[in-house]
Parts: structure tokens; C-alpha cells; sequence
């Protein structure tokens, strides 16, 4: 595309409730003149405005720089290797240099930028690994490794050293997503020193936004997928489950690759449920005895089979799981049900099933790298529990009474450092019960380390399951009066009047002001507040 | 290649260069004392190149050589002689 069609796409964007974003970024290249208007237009769904502030790394301590480093809300970090050592390959071939001094010094060079960056800031950083794709050595050596695999090392030893909080992005992995012919650009690469295309310039700047989502936890929640041609080739109750395609080859290891998928993004924080028109008997046997399922009933947070209409299980799953229906996606592979489920819920997002583009559509999910294996299940034992806990429901007519008989234990203390990536996790995720701050691991830590700041853990335990770290409350103590900053509670906890025992705990304090951004689903949460605390709307 | 306009130019250089103004009035007055900076210089030279359809010779992409818009103008139409291949 154009440059000026490009300027022109931007110019077109209403900006008038747009939030800036600062994003700074390293480097000894650039990227003109695409970067700019390409990163506005990644960001522009979100109603955000990114201030590219470039930064030259041979200049990257000055004190403009710095400025720029402590401004920023992002700071990108992305260093070219060949422009940064342009005949080091020679250098190591005529063995004027050995490639371990060479890593030793390049690994040096990049650790003296990362920790220069860290005492600037403690916003996201995400660093651009080397590649290596430019060397044309493959034209008469073929397509071998170069240089002992030194970038692929250099890489592996940037990756070591960045701490958690640092995102580190694969640029080969992008490269490979254009094809390196279609990556770079010669004209430009001689003119002004930016040797990437238009094309590899947007993939870096969607994975800017990427990772912009997924620091800041915007993402669906949970998937409600239907059964038969989704999760198995055929239908079960005509074919019976001996023959249902699923595993071996053909079509068979479609649906076993899809669950395998599924799978992995469980692993990483997202909510599984069944919604299928089928005998819970037969799809309960499917997941238990098949030998082929990849999910097995322990990954299912809910299963709604029956014979209703779709829409109304999918609204009584979302209230069971207490997931508000626009964190929902539904996956089914018949256009009647996409089409109902669109016309009744159009808050869910709906995806008709196909082999070759299912994966796609799931990129409305932006999860975080790490896995928390014990809150995952943590989370599903509640949802388990919840069953149970239904059915101990029904045998009180008091709410409290019933209460008493969960065996509730409501343990509020001051937080540790080891939770305070779950504390960001819930103030990201969390949209009905919190006053609406987002905060980052962080933002947490740097609050967390005033001594003003009064950071509180809520973990909740019943006799079923032990719901884990499930709110927080952060107050800063303030000579003009406390103000309360932080508050949220997991809708898993919701109407177990811990968010009593939490208030309890604001009360102590004396809390003058109520910091409250709206998220869309939490203006309940204001009337909690007696008249005495004043609410700072943002 | 399209004709080259004064009017076209000047429209470029207020489009890429934050906060410009440049007229007429001011075609000898240098740029970089009006916002223009190797940034935006960049976005001005691939502007003009879309836009008339030309390739600036890069004996000319200096700031030195093309900082003001009688000599974007002077370098622009002696591309003009020798159309781009």
C-alpha cells in the first residue's frame, strides 16, 4: 500500500476519545516512513493514539533519551545485527574473533542497554530478538545454519538474561510469517538505514499491539464449543462413539490437533465449556473413554448437553460461571446455531467451525506466556465445586445458614511479592466487582514498594475447594486521608459476602476517596460506598 | 510521471512536517527551521516520489541538498529530463 493511502487511513480515524500511548523505541535502524502510521492504525480499534518516540541506540543515554524512557508506556527494544556488526561473520570465519568472545561481548552490550532501560522505567518493554535472515550465504553454502548459529545462541542468551516482565518477541518467527523475500527493502535499506519492507513493518507493529493486549488483559475468557464436527468428525448419536473420527490420519486428526489447541490455551488461562445437542450420557462417556480425546472431562468447566435452545444454555453457562457474555466465544459448525446464537447474545462472539480458519479467529485471545498451573486449577475446582455447592443451596431456605454450612474461610493479608502478578491478573481481568484500575506486575511493585501504599491479598476457601487469591485492596495512605485505589473481588467469589469482610477492612482505614473508572459492568460497585468517601470518577 | 505543482509540494511538506506552514512566501527559507528533521524529510521524500511518480536521485537525499522548496522544486524537475526506468 501507499504511503500516502496509509496517512490517509490514519487522518480518517476519529481520534476525539483516543488515549495516547507512548511508546518508545530503541534502535540502529529505522523504520520509515511506515512505522508510524502503521502502529497508529494497530492501535486505532482500541480507541488508543501511539506517540512513537524514537530512540537512536548509539544516543540511547543521553538525557533526551532518558526523558523519552521515563515518559514512555511502552518501550520497544529491536537492534539490527548486520547494520550493528556488519562483517563480524568475517571476522569469525578469518578467526580474528571466535564466536564465544563474540557472544560475550554483543551478550554484554545488550545487558548494559536492557538494565540502562530498567533504571529508566518500569513499563512493558518488549525486545525484538537478532536475525540473521539478511545473509545470503545460503546462495552458494545453501540453506545451512550460519556462523555456528550465532544468532540463534545470541538470541538464547538475551532470552536468559531479561527478567519475567519482559516480553522477548521472535523477529525471525515474524519474518517467517511475510517470507523472507517478501521482508526486506533494499531502496530504503540504502537510502535511510531501513532495511524492512511495509509488509514485515505491519507484523511488527501487530505484535506490538499483541503484546500491548496482552500486558494489559484484554481478552475473552472462556470458549463454549459445540461436540459433534468440532470436536470429533461425525455425529455421536447416529454413528456411536466407536466411529466418530478422531485421532489416526485424515480427517480424524483434524479435530485431535483442534483439541490439542484448546488444550494448550487452557493451559494458559482460558475457560473451557460444552454446549452440544447430544445425550450428556454419550458425550460424558466420549470424554471419559475415548482414547483419543486430548480433553478429557478434567478441562471442562461446564457442560450444558441437551436439547434446548443453544443461546439460552450459552446465557446460563455464562451465569453459572458468573463470565460476562462478552468474554464468551462460541464455536459451532452449523451456520443455524452461529446465526441464533448472533441474533439472541450478540455480545458473544461466534466463530462457525472450519478446519483452516477456526485457528485464526481465536487470535481475539491475548494470553500471557506463563502458566499458572495451580490457580488453572484452582479456578476449575470452583467451577466444579460451584455444582456442589448448588445442590448444598437447595437443601437451606436461609442464605446465611447456608452460608455457615460452605465452612467459609475469608483470610485477608498484606500481600507478598510472589502474588503480586496475580493481584495485576485480577485487576486486569476483573470487570464487574472492581473500582476499574488496571494496573501491570509492574505498576504493582512500584506502588507496593511506597510504604504508603497498604496492599492487601483476599484468599477464600470452603469446604469444597480452596478458590485461592480471589481480591485485592490497595489503600494509599495519604496525609489528606486514605484513599482507596485498588479493590476487587473474582466474580468466582461474588454473593459470599466477602465482599463484607473486605469492606470491613476499607473501614479500618477510614477511607476518605474512592478512586472509580468505569469498565462498563461496574457501577454497582459505587453504591458499596457510604456517603462519607467521596467517589473520583476518571 | 505527473506534472510537478509548487502547490502539490507545498501540500506535502504541510502534510509531513509537524506543525508547518509553508507558503509561496517562504520557498527559500529552510526547512529544518520550520520542523523539518531527518524524520520527516524521510516521509517528505517518498511523499513526493508517490506522488509525481519520480525517483529522487540518491546523490540528492540530504537534508543540505533539498531543505528548501525551491530546491525540492529545482531537483524535482531535473528528474523531470531523465524519466525513472
Amino acid at each position: 500500500m501507499k504511503y500516502k493511502q496509509i496517512q490517509e487511513q490514519v487522518n480518517m480515524i476519529d481520534k476525539a476519545l483516543f488515549e495516547e500511548l507512548n511508546i518508545a523505541v530503541i534502535s540502529n535502524i529505522s523504520f520509515e516512513p511506515y512505522f508510524d502510521p502503521i502502529v497508529k492504525q494497530a492501535f486505532s480499534s482500541d480507541h488508543i493514539t501511539p506517540i512513537i518516540m524514537p530512540i537512536r541506540y548509539e544516543e540511547y543515554q543521553s538525557a533526551e533519551s532518558c526523558l523519552k524512557l521515563e515518559r514512555a508506556d511502552v518501550i520497544i527494544i529491536i537492534l539490527n545485527f548486520e547494520f550493528m556488526f556488519s562483517n563480524l561473520f568475517n571476522d569469525i570465519y578469518s578467526r580474528e574473533k571466535d564466536v564465544k568472545t563474540v557472544i560475550a561481548d554483543v551478550v554484554s552490550l545488550c545487558e548494559n542497554l536492557y538494565y540502562f532501560v530498567l533504571n529508566c522505567s518500569t513499563s512493558q518493554i518488549l525486545w525484538f530478538g537478532f536475525e540473521d535472515y539478511y545473509c545470503k550465504e545460503y546462495i552458494t553454502k545453501g540453506n545451512v545454519t550460519i556462523c555456528q548459529n550465532l544468532i540463534d545462541k545470541l538470541n538464547a542468551h538475551i532470552y536468559e538474561f531479561i527478567n519475567k516482565d519482559t516480553t522477548f518477541v521472535d523477529l525471525k518467527r515474524l519474518i517467517a510469517n511475510v517470507g523472507i523475500s517478501n521482508a526486506y527493502h533494499n531502496k530504503a535499506k540504502y537510502r535511510w538505514h531501513s532495511p524492512y519492507s511495509q509488509q514485515l513493518i505491519s507484523e511488527v507493529a501487530n505484535e506490538i499491539h499483541k503484546q500491548y493486549l496482552i500486558e494489559k488483559g484484554v481478552t475473552k475468557k472462556c470458549i463454549v464449543l459445540d461436540c459433534d464436527n468440532v470436536l470429533w468428525g461425525g455425529i455421536l448419536l447416529e454413528d456411536g462413539i466407536e466411529n466418530i473420527k478422531l485421532g489416526g490420519i485424515g480427517t480424524g486428526r483434524v479435530y485431535q490437533d483442534f483439541q490439542s489447541f484448546l488444550l494448550s490455551i487452557y493451559y494458559h488461562g482460558v475457560i473451557l465449556a460444552v454446549c452440544s445437542k447430544n445425550d450428556l450420557m454419550d458425550v460424558m462417556t466420549t470424554f471419559r473413554e475415548h482414547n483419543e480425546m486430548i480433553l478429557k472431562e478434567e478441562h471442562i468447566s461446564y457442560f450444558k448437553v441437551n436439547w434446548d435452545n443453544k443461546a439460552e444454555n450459552i446465557k446460563k453457562i455464562s451465569e453459572c460461571l458468573n463470565i460476562g457474555l462478552e468474554s464468551m466465544v462460541f464455536i459451532d459448525d452449523t451456520p443455524f446455531e452461529i446465526q441464533t446464537v448472533k441474533n439472541m447474545l450478540p455480545d458473544v462472539m461466534t466463530i462457525l467451525y472450519n478446519r483452516d480458519t477456526v485457528y485464526e479467529q481465536l487470535s481475539c485471545f491475548n494470553l500471557k506466556s506463563d502458566i499458572d498451573i495451580e490457580n488453572i486449577q484452582h479456578r476449575n475446582n470452583t467451577f466444579k465445586s460451584n455444582q456442589l455447592r448448588e445442590s448444598l443451596k437447595c437443601e437451606f431456605s436461609d442464605y446465611n445458614e447456608y452460608l455457615k454450612a460452605l465452612e467459609m474461610r475469608v483470610v485477608i493479608k498484606e500481600s507478598s511479592p510472589v502474588e503480586y502478578s496475580r493481584i495485576s491478573e485480577l485487576s486486569q481481568r476483573t470487570n464487574k466487582f472492581t473500582n476499574g484500575k488496571r494496573y501491570t506486575v509492574a505498576d504493582i511493585k512500584e506502588k507496593a514498594a511506597f510504604g504508603c501504599y497498604k496492599l492487601y491479598s483476599v484468599s477464600v476457601s470452603d469446604k469444597f475447594s480452596d478458590l485461592g487469591l480471589i481480591g485485592t485492596i490497595g489503600i494509599d495512605c495519604n496525609t489528606d486521608g486514605n484513599i482507596l485505589d485498588l479493590f476487587c473481588l473474582s466474580c468466582r467469589a461474588l454473593g459470599r459476602n466477602v465482599e463484607n469482610k473486605m469492606l470491613q477492612l476499607v473501614n479500618e482505614y477510614k477511607v476518605k476517596k474512592f478512586e472509580f473508572i468505569s469498565t462498563g459492568k461496574n457501577s454497582n460497585i459505587k453504591t458499596l460506598f457510604n456517603d462519607k468517601i467521596i467517589i473520583r470518577q476518571f | 510521471m505527473k506534472e510537478i505543482t509548487i502547490e502539490k509540494v507545498l501540500e506535502i511538506l504541510n502534510t509531513n512536517i509537524e506543525n508547518a506552514e509553508i507558503s509561496i512566501g517562504n520557498s527559500d527559507v529552510d526547512l529544518s527551521q520550520l520542523g523539518m528533521d531527518s524524520i520527516s524529510f524521510i516521509r517528505v521524500i517518498v511523499s513526493l516520489e508517490e506522488e509525481f511518480e519520480v525517483e529522487v536521485p540518491d546523490s540528492f537525499l540530504l537534508l543540505t541538498e533539498m531543505n528548501t522548496v525551491n530546491k525540492i522544486m529545482n531537483v524535482l524537475n531535473s528528474i523531470e529530463i531523465e524519466p525513472k526506468e
